[in-house]
């Protein structure tokens, strides 16, 4: 009876090849994330444009400084800071300041790409110097292949350049990057 | 030749000055009066993984008011707040109207977000926002409990460890061994040789009747 059951079920089943495809679909490659573009992505108000200071210069490091202060929830510093600081600045002018306000911050002027790396990865981004180290930008993005820009002097765009030229640019520009280091703006969901 | 070495004696004397004295070699920009000093050392933080836990609310609301004091005052709450990237986004900063009030459904809200998830890990806004600091913390705790593969604060803490082992209170003794089960009836294999000499003879009845009615006529 035994032999019967199973030649009897062999029978039937026989030609059902069960074969499912999934074509296109890959999960191993859905993202997790949802990345922003640019990882830094300040609505256009908060973007603070430079403004002339008391002794006719340009403040572009406050104006970054400004900028990032809001990114990273400072509301109250960032315009306290707009109010109280203006004209050129240099590295140990700005740490000066930064320590005397009791503002952490991290900074360097070696021309490190680390620095740039993980200052976008951790979603703080950082100030920047650019053309030959007279003017400073918001470095918003940076990954493997590209450099999003956002310059005080038209806060309206994000200027995109490859990351070779940038990080060239950077580093001839005597590589200063700083940043305040506080928690950034939590991603949108 | 002594002008000579007290030439040289002065200029290394000189260039030994500042490095004495501690002073940053600096680069001098004259055009633009940039200087750049040493580089200054400082630990970064590596927080990239660091979920974001974050309050919306308007600043002039009691119940609001009252939640941000539960991050401070109890223990569970600022367990997380210290491990988390910690934000109170009030109503009135220009970064909530323009960055976050779409994705609120209600005020206040708290959110809890991990950087591998697309949503948020566990929010509460409006009327779903728990009572007390209690109940609050007990809902993030265990939703994060159901994360804590990528919640670095769940990996080490508030989790159950295994050891010690507890003791068994109640220990049944050991069971008697079975008795010999008597023995069954023998199991008959099925009489296949005597179904095939059935089946043999009866067809070899059947074709000798059918031979006999071919050849000798059938009489009705």
């Amino acid at each position: 009876m035994k032999f019967l059951a199973v030649a009897l079920l062999s029978l039937v089943l026989t030609g059902c090849d069960v074969a499912v495809h999934l074509d296109g679909f890959d999960m191993g490659r859905t993202p997790a994330v949802k990345t922003e573009y640019p990882t830094v992505n300040l609505p256009l108000s908060l973007r603070q444009s430079n403004w002339v200071g008391s002794r006719n210069e340009g403040s572009c490091v406050h104006a970054t400084m400004v900028t990032l202060f809001r990114w990273q929830n400072r509301p109250n510093t960032a315009d306290s800071w707009r109010q109280r600081h203006g004209n050129g600045e240099w590295p140990e002018d700005l740490a000066q300041k930064f320590d005397y306000e009791g503002i952490r911050y991290a900074y360097v002027t070696n021309g490190d790409v680390a620095f740039l790396e993980w200052a976008c990865q951790t979603r703080r981004g950082c100030g920047v110097t650019v053309m030959g180290g007279k003017h400073m930008v918001a470095l918003v993005h940076f990954d493997s292949e590209w450099a999003g820009i956002l310059d005080n002097n038209d806060t309206d765009t994000i200027t995109w350049v490859s990351r070779d030229t940038f990080v060239a640019e950077w580093q001839n520009s005597n590589g200063w990057a700083v940043t305040p280091v506080y928690a950034p703006a939590p991603p949108l969901p | 030749m002594i002008r000579y070495l007290l030439a040289v004696a002065v200029l290394v004397a000189a260039s030994c000055v500042p490095a004495l004295a501690g002073e940053p070699v600096m680069k001098a920009d004259p055009a633009y009066g940039v200087r750049y000093a040493q580089e200054k050392v400082a630990t970064l933080p590596n927080d990239q993984e660091t979920p974001y836990l974050t309050l919306f609310g308007d600043r002039n609301d009691p119940k609001f008011r009252e939640m941000v004091t539960w991050f401070d005052a109890n223990e569970i709450l600022n367990g997380i707040k210290t491990q988390t990237h910690w934000n109170v986004i009030y109503t009135d900063n220009p970064l909530y109207g323009e960055r976050y009030a779409a994705t609120v459904p209600a005020l206040p809200c708290v959110r809890l977000q991990a950087v591998t998830e697309e949503q948020p890990v566990a929010e509460y806004s409006g009327v779903n926002v728990p009572m007390t600091a209690d109940a609050l913390a007990r809902g993030l705790n265990s939703t994060a409990s159901s994360a804590k593969c990528f919640l670095p604060w769940r990996r080490n803490h508030n989790c159950p460890t295994p050891s010690p082992q507890p003791k068994p209170i109640h220990v049944d003794p050991p069971a008697p061994p079975l008795p010999p089960t008597p023995p069954g009836p023998k199991h008959e294999a099925f009489p296949w040789l005597l179904l095939a000499m059935l089946t043999a003879v009866g067809g070899s009845l059947g074709a000798v009747k059918h031979v006999r009615d071919i050849y000798y006529g059938h009489k009705a």
